[in-house]
C-alpha cells in the first residue's frame, strides 16, 4: 500500500511544482504622441468667451473630440514607416486626459525623420458604421442616413452673434451630403463626400531613439480651423453644419495647417 | 439587508402558490390513491451523493446521479445540480443555465449527450443555452459524469463526458399505469415548478407523456441585493415503445423545452425565446439466450431556435451615459444536430466486444442586428446594421469505434479505440486580411482524429483496489471556435472571432484510482494529470485587424491553438457509517492548470504598451479547492432522513496573468435538507439552502455587465419538493 501512496504523492508533487514566472522582454523603442490644444498660441481655456476668430466672431470652446489615423513617418534615409501596426486610429478627447497620449508604435527604426503625416478623420475604407461600439468612440457616430461612419471632428462651443446673443456651435466634420436642389432634406440626398484630409504638420525634423519611448507633441491650433485659406464665419453657417457640405469643406481645407509637431 | 425566508412565507404570493400546490397535489393524490394501492413499488432513499460500486466505477472516474437524487434538489437547472458533484463546477451568467466545468474543462471539451449519443447544439453564442439547459431535471433518469476521455462510444470524448439518460428502458413495458407529479417551491426566488408524467404500458407497447412548467423570479444574494435572474420554462415529452418480436424493441421519443425571458445580468443580452425540439428513435435487438449479444440502432434530430436581445436593459429605451444614443441589439440563431449510431456487442471468451459507427451533422446559422438611435442638432437619427454570427455553418463528424473489456479474477481491463473524420465548412463571405496576412477566411476543412483509451483495475486485497486509466483523445474545433463572428463568448468580455483553420485539440491523460474499504467506510482517491496539445483558446487580435462589435468588449480575440496546457489534481471521497442508520460523507477536489507558455499583452490606457511571455501561467477559470461534508441520519419511524451539508471552498489565488484574471475569496456555506416519506406513494424533500445567508460568489461566476462586480450566489432559501407517484 505504501508504494502506491508514494506514487500518488510523487505524481502530485511533480505536477504542482510548475511556478509562474515572467520572461524579461527584449529592449524595444516606441513613439508616444502627446496631444495639445492651443488657441491664439496659448493653452486652450475652455468655457470662457475670450477668443475671437478671423471673421470677428467672439467664441469659446467647450470640448474637442477627433480621430486621426494612418500615421506615416518619413525617415531621412528615404524609408516610409507606418508605425501603428497595432492600432491605426486614435481618438482624442479634451474631456478624457488618457486620450491625450497615444503610443503610436513600437520597434520603430531609430534615427532622424524629416516629417510625418496623418489622416484627419477616417478614410472612406475605414469609416464604417458600428466600427466602434463602446464609449467614447461610439458617441462620435455619424448618422447612417447622412453617410454613416463617424465624426472626424466635434469642436463644440459658443459664439456671440450679431445681435449679441450667445449661441451654441457644433463645428462637426464628417461625411458630407449632396442634396438635390440644395434642399437639405434627407430624402433628397444624391451622394456623399468624404471630407477626411491629410495633414503634414509643421515643426520640422525629429529623431527616434534606439531604446525607450520617444515623445512628440502634436499641437492643434484651434483658431486655424476658422482661417486660412478660408475665413469661417459662424454668423454665416450657423450652429450646426452636419448637413452643410460647403461649411464642412471649408473646415476640411482650413484644418490642413491646424497642426504642428514639437520634440 | 438580510433575506428572511420566514417572512417571505407570510407573503400573499407564497400563500397563493402553496394553496394551489397543496390543492393540486391533494386532488391528484386522492384521485390516484386507489390505483396506488395496487402497486408494490418501494420508494428508494437516495443520498445526495451516491457512491456506486460497479466495475465501470472502479475502472473510470465516474459520478452517477439518479433521478431519485435529482427530484430532491432545490435547483431547477441541471447545470446547477451538477455543481454539487466532486470536481464539477459551473459558470454562472444568470439565474439559469449554469455551464458545467469538469476538472477545469469546459464547453466542447466536455461531451454532453443524451441516451445513445443524441447531441444538442445550443443556439446562443454567449452560451445562454448550454446543452444541459435544453433538458429538464424531471426528464432525466440518470446522469453519468466520466471525468476523462474514456467514453469513446458516443462521439469524440475530449476531456470529460456527461451522459444524460432520459429514455425509458425495457422495464417500461408491462408496468401498467403509472403517474407521477412533482411540485416544488423555492421561497428565495419565488420559484414554482410543477411536472406531471403519465405512463401506460401493455405487454408489447407503452406510451408515456410528460410536461412541466417553471416560473422563477429574481434571486436575492446574502447581502440582500436582487439580481435580474428570473426565467420561465415549459417542457413536454413523449415516448412510445413497441416490442418487435421476442427480443427486440423500438422506442420513439420527443423532448421539447421552451424558455422565455431568461435573464443574464452578466451578458449584454437576455434570452427572450428559446425553443428546443428533440426527436429520436432507438431500436435494440438482443439474443434471447444471451442478452450480451446485442445490436442497437438509433437516430435523432434536435433543433434549437434562440432569440436574444437587450430589451430588458435600460439602454434599449433610453440614453444611458456614457452612451449618447439608444442602443438596441437582437440576435437570432438556429442550430440543429442530426445523427445516428449503430453498434453491436457480443462476448468472446473472457472478452466483451463492442463495435460501432456514429455520425453527427451539426448546422448553425444566425444573425445579429444592431440599432443606434441618436439625437443630433435636434433631429433623431437611426442607424442599423446586421451581421452574421454564423452563416450556413456545417460540421459533419463520423466515427468508428471499438472497445473490449477483459475480466479475469482480480483483474479487469478495457480498451477503446475511436477514429473520426471531421468535415467543417461555412457559407461565410467574411474575409479578414491585413497586410498580406489572412486572419479569417472560410474554406472546407477535413480532419482525421484518433483516440484511444485503456483502463486497468487490480484488486490488491478484499479491501483495496487500484486502477489506472490512460487515454489520448482528440476533438476538433466547435462551431464557436471555428466560425463565430464578433461576439463576447468568453469570460473576459472580448469579442471572439472564429478560426476555420484550427487544429484538433489533443488530450493525453492519466488517472490513478484507489479504492479502500476498511469495514464501515469507503475511501476513493483519484489523482489525474492531463496534457493538452494545441489547446484552443483566444489570442488577442490587433484593433487594426478587427474591432469588437459588442458593447463593453475591449477588443477582439481569435481562437487559436497554443501549446500546451497541463491540468492536474485529485478527487477524494470518504463515506463512513459511524453508527447504525447514520452516514458521514467527506469529499474534496482540486485542479491545478497552467499554460506552459502564454503571451501577455500589456495595455496602458487601453493601448498596446508591450508584450511579455509568462511561463506556467494558470489557465483561467479553474475552480478553487473545494471540500464538503455531509452528515445524515435515517429515522425508520417515521421514514425521515435529515442531512446537514457543509461546503468549504478555498480562495482562488492561482489566477491567469495573461488573461488579467482576478482572484476570488473563499467561502463556507451550510445547507439543511430533509427527505420524508409519509406514504409509499408520497415523498417530500425540504430544506434551507445557504442556511447562514452567506454572501458569496464562486470563482467561475461571471461579472455583472459593465462592472467588476461578480455575480453573487443566492442567499438563504427555504424550499420544498413534493412527489406523488403511483
Amino acid at each position: 500500500m505504501r508504494t502506491y501512496f508514494g506514487i500518488l504523492v510523487l505524481l502530485l508533487v511533480f505536477s504542482l511544482t510548475a511556478c509562474t514566472e515572467k520572461e524579461s522582454p527584449a529592449p524595444e523603442n516606441g513613439l508616444k504622441i502627446i496631444f495639445s490644444h492651443l488657441a491664439e498660441d496659448e493653452p486652450l481655456i475652455t468655457n470662457q468667451m475670450i477668443y475671437e476668430n478671423a471673421a470677428g466672431n467672439p467664441y469659446e470652446v467647450t470640448e474637442i473630440m477627433y480621430f486621426i489615423s494612418d500615421l506615416t513617418l518619413y525617415h531621412n534615409d528615404g524609408r516610409i514607416i507606418k508605425p501603428s501596426e497595432w492600432e491605426g486610429i486614435h481618438y482624442t478627447d479634451t474631456n478624457i486626459p488618457s486620450t491625450l497620449e497615444w503610443i503610436a508604435g513600437k520597434n520603430i527604426p531609430s534615427g532622424l525623420y524629416d516629417s510625418l503625416t496623418f489622416t484627419f478623420g477616417l478614410c472612406e475604407e475605414q469609416n464604417q458604421s458600428f466600427m466602434f461600439v463602446n464609449p467614447p468612440e461610439v458617441n462620435m457616430a455619424w448618422p447612417e442616413v447622412l453617410g454613416g461612419g463617424y465624426h472626424y471632428l466635434m469642436l463644440n462651443g459658443w459664439w456671440t452673434d450679431l445681435q449679441e446673443v450667445r449661441r451654441p456651435f457644433n463645428f462637426h466634420l464628417g461625411i458630407g451630403q449632396i442634396y438635390e436642389n440644395n434642399s437639405g432634406q434627407v430624402s433628397d440626398i444624391t451622394g456623399f463626400v468624404h471630407n477626411h484630409f491629410t495633414v503634414n504638420p509643421t515643426g520640422g525634423p525629429f529623431s527616434i531613439a534606439n531604446e525607450g519611448i520617444t515623445e512628440l507633441t502634436l499641437t492643434m491650433h484651434i483658431e486655424s480651423w476658422f482661417e486660412t485659406p478660408f475665413i469661417y464665419d459662424h454668423n454665416q453657417w450657423g450652429g450646426a453644419i452636419m448637413q452643410i457640405q460647403e461649411a464642412m469643406y471649408i473646415g476640411s481645407m482650413n484644418g490642413r495647417d491646424a497642426f504642428s509637431i514639437k520634440q | 439587508m438580510e433575506v428572511n425566508s420566514i417572512s417571505i412565507f407570510s407573503g400573499i404570493r407564497l400563500r397563493t402558490l402553496m394553496r394551489s400546490l397543496i390543492a393540486f397535489s391533494a386532488s391528484f393524490f386522492m384521485l390516484t390513491q386507489e390505483l396506488a394501492a395496487q402497486h408494490q413499488d418501494t420508494i428508494l432513499q437516495l443520498p445526495v451523493f451516491e457512491l456506486t460500486d460497479t466495475s465501470v466505477h472502479r475502472r473510470m472516474p465516474v459520478s452517477i446521479i439518479k433521478a431519485g437524487s435529482l427530484e430532491q434538489q432545490r435547483e431547477a437547472d441541471l447545470g446547477e445540480i451538477l455543481r454539487k458533484q466532486t470536481n464539477v463546477s459551473g459558470i454562472r451568467r444568470g439565474g439559469y443555465a449554469i455551464d458545467p466545468v469538469v476538472r477545469g474543462f469546459r464547453y466542447s471539451q466536455i461531451s454532453i449527450f443524451l441516451d445513445e449519443g443524441i447531441h444538442v447544439e445550443g443556439g446562443c453564442p454567449n452560451r445562454m443555452d448550454p446543452v444541459l439547459s435544453h433538458i429538464e431535471p424531471e426528464q432525466v433518469n440518470s446522469l453519468e459524469i466520466v471525468k476523462g476521455p474514456y467514453l469513446l462510444q458516443y462521439g469524440p470524448a475530449p476531456s470529460a463526458s456527461i451522459h444524460v439518460r432520459t429514455r425509458p428502458d425495457q422495464s417500461a413495458f408491462n408496468r401498467g399505469f403509472h403517474a407521477t407529479s412533482q411540485s416544488g417551491y423555492d421561497a428565495g426566488r419565488g420559484g414554482f415548478k410543477q411536472h406531471v408524467s403519465l405512463l401506460h404500458s401493455a405487454e408489447k407497447a407503452f406510451l408515456s407523456f410528460g410536461g412541466g412548467i417553471k416560473e422563477y423570479d429574481n434571486y436575492t444574494d446574502g447581502n440582500g441585493k436582487e439580481w435580474n435572474s428570473s426565467f420561465s420554462k415549459k417542457d413536454i415529452s413523449a415516448d412510445a415503445g413497441f416490442k418487435t418480436g421476442r427480443s427486440g424493441f423500438l422506442i420513439l421519443s420527443y423532448r421539447g423545452s421552451f424558455g422565455r425571458d431568461i435573464l443574464f445580468p452578466a451578458l449584454p443580452m437576455d434570452e427572450t425565446k428559446g425553443n428546443t425540439n428533440i426527436f429520436s428513435g432507438y431500436f435494440e435487438r438482443y439474443h434471447p439466450a444471451n442478452p450480451e449479444k446485442r445490436l442497437t440502432l438509433s437516430a435523432y434530430h434536435s433543433r434549437v431556435y434562440h432569440v436574444m436581445d437587450n430589451s430588458f436593459r435600460p439602454q434599449y429605451t433610453r440614453v444611458v451615459p456614457p452612451y449618447n444614443g439608444i442602443m438596441q441589439a437582437t440576435a437570432i440563431a438556429e442550430a440543429s444536430s442530426s445523427g445516428g449510431r449503430f453498434s453491436f456487442s457480443y462476448p468472446s471468451g473472457n472478452l466483451s466486444m463492442l463495435h460501432g459507427i456514429d455520425t453527427r451533422i451539426t448546422a448553425k446559422d444566425g444573425t445579429r442586428n444592431m440599432r443606434m438611435i441618436m439625437t443630433m442638432d435636434g433631429q433623431e437619427y437611426t442607424s442599423e446594421k446586421s451581421i452574421n454570427l454564423w452563416r450556413d455553418a456545417l460540421i459533419i463528424n463520423t466515427g468508428l469505434f471499438t472497445s473490449t473489456t477483459w475480466k479475469k479474477r482480480k483483474t479487469e481491463a478495457s480498451l477503446g479505440v475511436r477514429v473520426d473524420l471531421n468535415h467543417a465548412e461555412s457559407g461565410d463571405t467574411l474575409v479578414v486580411e491585413k497586410e498580406g496576412k489572412t486572419w479569417y477566411k472560410s474554406a472546407p476543412v477535413n480532419q482525421v482524429m484518433f483516440s484511444i483509451s485503456g483502463n486497468f483495475t487490480y484488486r490488491i486485497s478484499r479491501k483495496t483496489t487500484i486502477g489506472l486509466g490512460l487515454a489520448r483523445s482528440q476533438r476538433a474545433g466547435d462551431m464557436q471556435e471555428r466560425y463565430i463572428k464578433f461576439l463576447a463568448t468568453g469570460y473576459d468580455r472580448y469579442d471572439y472571432l472564429g478560426n476555420p483553420q484550427l487544429k484538433p485539440e489533443t488530450n493525453h491523460q492519466a488517472d490513478l484510482m484507489l479504492t479502500f474499504r476498511p469495514g464501515k467506510a469507503e475511501l476513493l482517491l483519484n489523482v489525474f494529470i492531463s496534457k493538452i496539445n494545441n489547446y484552443i483558446t483566444g489570442v488577442l487580435v490587433p484593433p487594426n485587424v478587427a474591432r469588437p462589435l459588442s458593447q463593453g468588449a475591449p477588443g477582439v480575440k481569435q481562437f487559436n491553438n497554443i501549446d500546451a496546457a497541463v491540468f492536474t489534481g485529485f478527487e477524494t471521497t470518504l463515506s463512513w457509517i459511524p453508527f447504525k442508520n447514520s452516514n458521514v460523507g467527506i469529499s474534496a477536489a482540486y485542479t491545478y492548470a497552467y499554460f506552459m507558455e502564454a503571451e501577455r499583452i500589456i495595455l496602458e490606457n487601453n493601448q498596446l504598451a508591450g508584450t511579455e511571455i509568462i511561463k506556467n501561467d494558470p489557465v483561467p477559470e479553474i475552480p478553487a479547492l473545494d471540500a464538503s461534508m455531509t452528515f445524515s441520519y435515517k429515522f425508520r419511524k417515521p421514514l425521515l432522513s435529515p442531512q446537514l451539508i457543509i461546503r468549504a471552498v478555498a480562495a482562488q489565488n492561482h489566477v491567469s496573468l495573461s488573461y488579467y484574471e482576478e482572484k476570488s475569496p473563499g467561502y463556507v456555506i451550510t445547507d439543511l435538507a430533509m427527505n420524508y416519506y409519509p406514504h409509499k406513494s408520497v415523498s417530500l424533500a425540504a430544506g434551507i439552502s445557504n442556511l447562514l445567508n452567506t454572501a458569496y460568489y464562486d470563482h467561475l461566476n461571471r461579472r455583472l455587465l459593465g462592472s467588476n462586480e461578480k455575480l453573487y450566489e443566492p442567499g438563504r432559501s427555504f424550499y420544498i419538493n413534493i412527489k406523488f407517484k403511483l
